[in-house]
């Protein structure tokens, strides 16, 4: 065993070897068991180091791993499958939930983020497509087209407009590989770190705007307090950096020589001007969704459409905008109570005791039926949670439209045996950031066609062919609840979040009219 | 064979034996695996595996422990991704695979005590070197990004992290065998 064999290890190790060298390391192993054992070792030591790292980002999670893994068995009689899926996921440590029956899901996921995206406008994604509320790990975020607002852990944010490159390394450090982003550091995040290939910057609690063009350095501004610049390879530790002060712009460049010169001052999006853009967004899509109800209204195969403002008046009646202006169609609010929808200032029902609930009776029949709606999934209290659930039991073509905390979404009516056992239920994945947020569902009966389809945010999710269609006959039905009309048990199926805007037409909407549905009723 | 194969007494001794052993069975596929996804992958595969067949693994036989039943379904999961996977770089060939494997184990079976040593021997280190350690091994830092961070060039990096392991490797094996010489006496 000499220097070079310890070399070979190491850079098969770091994963950076050649084949010729690989292929040398291995000649050497199989000549010399102290090499092996050299080998084996290191492996352990990579093994060790990276399961403490992990520990430390998270050492909550670490410190009652124990614990927690056993509670989930208990609670998990039912399904090998689920019991086996969640042991991979806690061993794998995904973000994503996996959702089982009788589980509290939440409290097992884990979150490997280091910053989140608060807010996102006509955003284009280069890599991964990420949603406000997602929770961002580290590594490469592109984006195309579009602003973006992301706050690190450490309560350090920034506001990227598209083109834009950023990586994101940890709580408090990123690297500009191009673009343009606006920081601003509250004293939390002091020693915030951006890194581009011209310079290191580190943040002294101010707000700064940094530029990374293309072969023309980093332009650098200071719009309060002040940043210190290093040079790439600087260790800042020895705190030897070059100060630029509040309104000082400053064009640095790393060629041949580090070198920092005054510069034009450029704009930069101040979080002010991003909000304001957002608010001029947010009226837009107000004024779309007018329109768009104007338009619903107008349409012969609307039966009900609900948009959940509060009427002042008559408080616990939600009342149905369509032309059939039967009173039966305006529900009437249990429970619920009135709060804010997807834009302030508008109205919504929130859904918390089991007993919340709204009461509509749509007496007519239909061979087709679409049912669009606005929620806020706040949380999975039960198995079953209901969307709209005819009362009762076995009436035929009664409808079952409601949300398992399995990862299913089902719409099944009442009078197709097999259809209502498996069949009915698709896969619907909530990752733990869609919980508290906005989404539109829809699910289409086409009587026609027999099929139904299930669209989330106006994409279709999945498609069920039916084997025997019957007219679907709502009657009395429940909005975010269910009741048995003393039929067997009581199972709570009630709802835990909000409803804001409910659409029922007497007839199945296309893909493209999901989507245009979808479109101008969203932020 | 129904859902209830599994009784819940057995869920819950699964997952405490599982839970004790995790870490001796991943470094055991990680001595064998250059690439820390494929790593990730076999513990998933192998954890399937040990679930199902858990009702096979009799903890009443004199001869049988979990650990070596762990390391024989894993070290057959690690050959099932190479053969999937034949494309892969730096994969060992069969014979030198097989020498690692069978002398791994002696090495992984003592895990937990290598990653109590290793713990005490970061905090000896010196500030800068405890510092890469934390950067590098945290997920999803790259050694270029390290690079960027600790002002230094990649391979400035590479060579640190080589004299990090052998400080680390030696207070290791030192530590280690302290301990078993003070259990003999």
């Amino acid at each position: 065993m000499n220097e070079r064999h310890i070399q070979l290890v190491n850079g098969y190790c770091s994963e950076n070897l050649s084949d010729e060298e690989f292929a040398e390391l291995e000649q050497a192993l199989r000549a010399s068991p102290e090499l092996r054992r050299l080998l084996l070792e290191y492996r352990s030591l990579e093994s060790g180091l990276r399961a403490n790292a992990s520990m430390a980002n998270s050492p909550s999670l670490a410190a009652s791993a124990n614990c927690k893994q056993i509670k989930v068995v208990r609670r998990m009689r039912r399904e090998l499958l689920a019991m086996a899926a969640m042991i991979v996921a806690l061993l794998s440590g995904f973000a994503y939930v996996w959702l089982n029956p009788s589980a509290a899901p939440l409290e097992e996921a884990r979150d490997h983020g280091v910053a989140v995206l608060t807010r996102a406008l006509d955003a284009q994604w280069g890599t991964t497509d990420v949603h406000a509320g997602d929770s961002l790990p580290p590594g490469r975020l592109t984006l195309n087209v579009g602003l973006a607002e992301i706050e690190f852990y450490s309560g350090a944010s920034v506001i990227l407009e598209g083109p834009v490159d950023l990586e994101i390394v940890s709580e408090n450090a990123g690297i500009l590989h191009r673009g343009k982003l606006r920081a601003d550091v509250p004293t939390h995040a002091h020693g915030f770190t951006i890194a581009s290939a011209d310079v290191k910057l580190v943040d002294l609690g101010t707000s700064f705007g940094m530029d990374v063009g293309s072969g023309e350095g980093t332009h650098v501004q200071v719009f309060d307090g002040k940043v210190e610049v290093y040079e790439p390879e600087a260790n800042t530790a020895e705190r030897f950096g070059l100060e630029i002060n509040k309104g000082e712009s400053r064009l640095v460049e790393s060629g041949a020589e580090f070198s920092v010169v005054k510069s034009e001052s450029e704009a930069f999006l101040s979080p002010q001007e991003f909000d304001q853009r957002i608010q001029s967004r947010l009226d837009a899509g107000l004024e779309n969704w007018a329109k768009m109800k104007g338009r619903l209204i107008d349409d012969p195969r609307l039966v009900a459409l609900y948009d959940f403002e509060r009427n002042p008046v008559q408080p616990r009646r939600l009342l149905n905008l369509s032309e059939h202006q039967v009173p039966e169609l305006d529900g009437s609010v249990i429970g619920a109570k009135w709060s804010e929808g997807r834009w302030a200032g508008n109205g919504a029902l929130d859904f918390k005791g089991p007993g919340d609930r709204v009461r509509i009776r749509v007496s007519e029949t239909y061979e087709s039926v679409t049912l669009a709606t606005w929620v806020r999934v706040d949380g999975f209290d039960n198995y079953f949670n209901s969307l709209l659930l005819s009362e009762g039991r076995k009436r035929l073509g009664g409808v079952h439209w409601q949300l398992l905390n399995d990862g299913q979404i089902q719409f099944a009516v009442q009078g197709l045996p097999n259809l209502m056992r498996k069949a009915s239920k698709v896969k619907f994945e909530m990752q733990p950031a869609d919980f508290g947020r906005w989404m539109h569902l829809a699910a289409v009966y086409d009587g026609e066609q027999s099929r139904v389809r299930h669209y989330r945010n106006g994409e279709l999710i999945a498609e069920v062919v039916l084997e025997q269609c019957v007219p679907i006959a709502i009657g009395n039905a429940q909005i975010g609840n269910w009741n048995t009309q003393g039929e067997g048990s009581k199972r709570i199926r009630s709802f835990n979040g909000r409803f804001d805007d409910f659409v029922i037409l007497g007839a199945a909407l296309s893909e493209s009219e999901i989507r245009e549905l979808f479109q101008n009723s969203r932020l | 064979m129904t859902d209830q194969k599994h009784s819940n007494s057995d869920q819950e001794a699964f997952v405490q034996l599982f839970t004790q052993y995790e870490r001796n069975v991943r470094a055991y596929v990680a001595s064998l695996l250059p690439n820390w996804e494929g790593v990730d992958e076999v513990m998933q595969a192998s954890s399937l595996v040990m679930w199902r067949k858990f009702d096979q693994f009799d903890a009443n036989r004199p001869d049988s422990s979990f650990l070596s039943w762990a390391f024989i379904i894993a070290r057959y999961e690690v050959l099932k991704y190479r053969r999937k996977r034949a494309t892969d770089r730096l994969v060992f060939s069969e014979d030198v695979f097989e020498l690692l494997a069978t002398e791994s184990e002696k090495i992984c079976s003592g895990q937990s005590a290598r990653e109590e040593a290793l713990r005490r021997c970061v905090k000896k280190l010196e500030p800068v070197q405890q510092e890469l350690v934390n950067t590098v091994y945290s997920e999803g830092v790259s050694i270029k990004a390290a690079a960027t961070l600790a002002g230094r060039t990649p391979t400035g990096v590479y060579k640190a992290l080589a004299r990090v392991r052998k400080n680390l490797q030696r207070c290791v094996r030192l530590t280690v065998s302290e301990e078993h010489l003070r259990e003999l006496a």
